[in-house]
């Protein structure tokens, strides 16, 4: 089995250990010096999965994860799901025992998350799982790119191959993305080159550096505006042409770039839409993640990054010097709207600065000016406090931002941030990780993992000591009732007694501090911090923040 | 909200969430903007600063306002510390709000002297620092 693992290039191999993947366990031990993959001792199968989940989004390969069939997949269920919204292969492997009737073991494992897995597999020879691994493989990574499952019996790992047996291990071809009809390209092409106010609007459309330069060059091209959901790190942040959903309200042609959920109703009534995604390419119906049908004008069944070279390429062709001017134009009023928008960031920034518990936004700032001149990471997601990240630092980089979660399921963020940083860790660079104290509680084990196999990060709290979404979504319909909001926090609130982070996190070997309340303790806090997670350690800062 | 945010959840969001007043009820009262004086700054007539301190928590805004009223962006709740409306105008505010901003607080759930007493907080607060004098928010 190794000798055909070996070869897809793991890695690492995240790990919950259990009985019935003894053999394979064993192997990636000794017969594979616990190399390539390594294994990642995690505490929870669900935190194995979620760190594969990080660190293909900064390494852009899998991860594999190998967990128990039945309780540990029940357990993982949620992660794969996460994975599965966000269009990111997780090689998961799951050891079972069919022979013994006594044992936890299940008929069909891969069933439980057939609804949100890509392909699965159980196979019953050697010669049936060296095909099923590397298939496997293969098309996990063809986009649109999802989880598969390969359950392992434990007689495959641990019965004596016969003597004779004559075995042969597939070689792996990853297969080349679907790219757009060329015709239709073509046609996307003149719609965008002849539009009064063109409008980029991005989802999951760079799955590559090279998939956010192409978004700049045709952006750019164009000197449309791009509105971004930051699902990936589409786009840079600070560029002139990034811009905010408001600018739809003057865009007459739209193309969606792997955003299959952009709506019509979004956009004005006569706007006309394209779209350029894989995801009809593959999905499956039973867990939504699809939204309203789109309504398309023009709509191109393909991987986005794949097709935008021929996009840009017959946007070029198109181009004249009449054009080109609109498009100067529009550059303009463009950059005027992007400038106004920074500065009402920094002015809304300002509010709050001194305040106590810390502003959300004086924790991006204070984190900001400490970080901006390293080889930063943002290894969590951007829309916890209050997109302050977003906002006031400048992402460039595709390894700048791993994007959001996927399914928004709370328990992601933490061990994400795990497996985003152990990609990190080879290239030298600053993982940071803003965790929200509601998420952080689901999995704290991965925190352990973290110590254990030194990955350094520094992970700062936005402790609200609350669900504080649920709060308000309690308050607004107690207010609707007319009934009492003052109890809104039952059910919801995080406190008394409060949770000590920073003795949590160094219980399980982490350099902490706080809870810090003050502003003024934070940016000497930060700099402590650096300090441990550039000698290769996490550290954690528990700051007490605002509710949002 | 703005459909960008809209577009960043894949859940719906609160859309309501403009402004939305909501409680912690177990904030320690010393949480506030530190810029604060001590002495309320033209404060409502009958309005007391240290209960509208408690009530901004107990019953209204800081979930999405924020616990000294500073304004939350990501839920497009606007700052109201430092208010330059009216009592008059607050009131209506808070017991006329659209709805898709945020729900509307009648007398019956939020009285009327709580309310002033949360005003006289907001109007206690002094204006932020001006961002051009915070190196921070200059050298990004």
């Amino acid at each position: 089995m190794m000798d055909v693992i070996k070869p897809l290039g793991f890695e690492y191999m995240s790990i919950n250990p259990h009985s019935s993947s003894r053999g394979l366990q064993e192997s990636i031990i000794n017969y594979s010096g616990n190399r390539d993959p390594e294994l990642i001792t995690c505490l929870h199968e669900e935190a194995a999965v979620a760190m594969a989940h990080g660190y293909f989004k900064i390494e852009g390969k899998p991860m594999a994860a190998l967990i128990y069939g039945s309780v540990g997949l029940q357990h993982a269920s949620m992660a794969v799901y996460s994975a599965f919204c966000d269009r990111v292969p997780i090689y998961l492997m799951m050891g079972n025992e069919l022979e013994n009737p006594n044992s936890r073991s299940v008929q069909d494992p891969a069933a439980m998350v057939r609804d949100f897995t890509k392909w699965d597999d159980a196979p019953v020879s050697l010669d049936q799982f060296a095909n099923s691994a590397v298939r496997a493989y293969a098309i996990a990574m063809t986009p649109p790119t999802m989880p598969v499952v390969l359950s392992v019996d434990e007689r495959l790992q641990e019965n004596r191959i016969p003597r004779g047996t004559r075995l042969r291990v597939p070689k792996l071809t990853l297969n080349a993305p679907a790219q757009g009809d060329a015709t239709a390209v073509a046609e996307v092409a003149r719609l965008l080159v002849n539009a009064e106010f063109p409008v980029l609007a991005v989802e999951r459309a760079a799955r590559t550096e090279a998939g956010l330069s192409y978004i700049v060059e045709l952006a750019e091209l164009l000197q449309a505006g791009v509105v971004d959901t930051i699902q990936r790190m589409n786009f840079p942040s600070r560029h002139p042409l990034s811009q905010d959903s408001g600018v739809f309200g003057s865009a007459d042609v739209v193309l969606a770039l792997e955003h299959p959920r952009l709506s019509r109703s979004s956009l004005m009534q006569d706007a006309t839409l394209l779209s350029i995604s894989s995801h009809d390419l593959f999905t499956r119906s039973n867990y939504w993640d699809f939204g309203s049908y789109q309504e398309a004008d023009v709509a191109i069944a393909a991987d986005a990054e794949a097709t935008l070279p021929l996009l840009i390429e017959e946007v070029k062709r198109r181009v004249t010097g009449d054009r080109q001017r609109v498009f100067e134009a529009r550059r303009a009023t463009l950059e005027d709207r992007f400038q106004r928008a920074l500065e009402r960031n920094r002015r809304l920034a300002a509010s709050g600065w001194n305040g106590s518990p810390i502003s959300t936004a004086r924790v991006a700032a204070e984190l900001w000016a400490q970080i901006k001149n390293k080889d930063w990471s943002l290894v969590s997601r951007s829309d916890g406090m209050n997109e302050w990240a977003w906002k006031l630092w400048d992402f460039q980089k595709y390894h700048h931002h791993i994007g959001q979660s996927g399914s928004v399921g709370v328990g992601y963020s933490n061990p994400a941030s795990v497996g985003a940083a152990l990609a990190n860790r080879k290239h030298g660079r600053l993982s940071i990780n803003l965790q929200n104290d509601g998420d952080l509680m689901f999995l704290p084990g991965t925190l352990w993992t973290a110590a254990h196999h030194k990955i350094p990060m520094l992970t700062v709290m936005h402790n609200n000591r609350a669900y504080n979404r649920e709060v308000m979504w309690v308050a607004r319909t107690a207010a609707e009732r007319e009934r009492d909001v003052t109890r809104s926090d039952i059910g919801n609130s995080i406190d008394n007694p409060n949770i000590d982070y920073a003795k949590l996190a160094e219980s399980m070997g982490w350099y902490a501090e706080g809870p810090i309340e003050n502003p003024a303790d934070l940016g000497p806090a930060i700099r402590r911090a650096l300090a441990v997670v550039e000698r290769g350690e996490p550290a954690l800062l528990d700051t007490i923040t605002q509710p949002i | 909200m703005s459909r960008l945010l809209m577009d960043r959840w894949s859940v719906k969001p609160p859309s309501w969430a403009l402004g939305v007043a909501v409680l912690l009820l177990v904030v320690p009262v010393g949480w506030v903007e530190a810029e604060q004086s001590p002495a309320a700054v033209d404060a409502a007539p009958g309005g007391n600063v240290e209960d509208g301190k408690r009530s901004l928590t107990t019953y209204t805004c800081s979930s999405c306002h924020g616990y000294s009223g500073h304004g939350g962006v990501d839920v497009g709740a606007p700052r109201i510390a430092t208010t330059s409306m009216s009592l008059a105008d607050f009131t209506q505010y808070v017991r006329q709000a659209s709805g898709s901003s945020m729900p509307r607080f009648r007398a019956e759930i939020l009285p009327d002297t709580v309310l002033a007493d949360i005003y006289a907080f907001l109007k206690s607060i002094p204006p932020p620092p001006d961002s051009r004098s915070i190196p921070l928010l200059n050298d990004l």
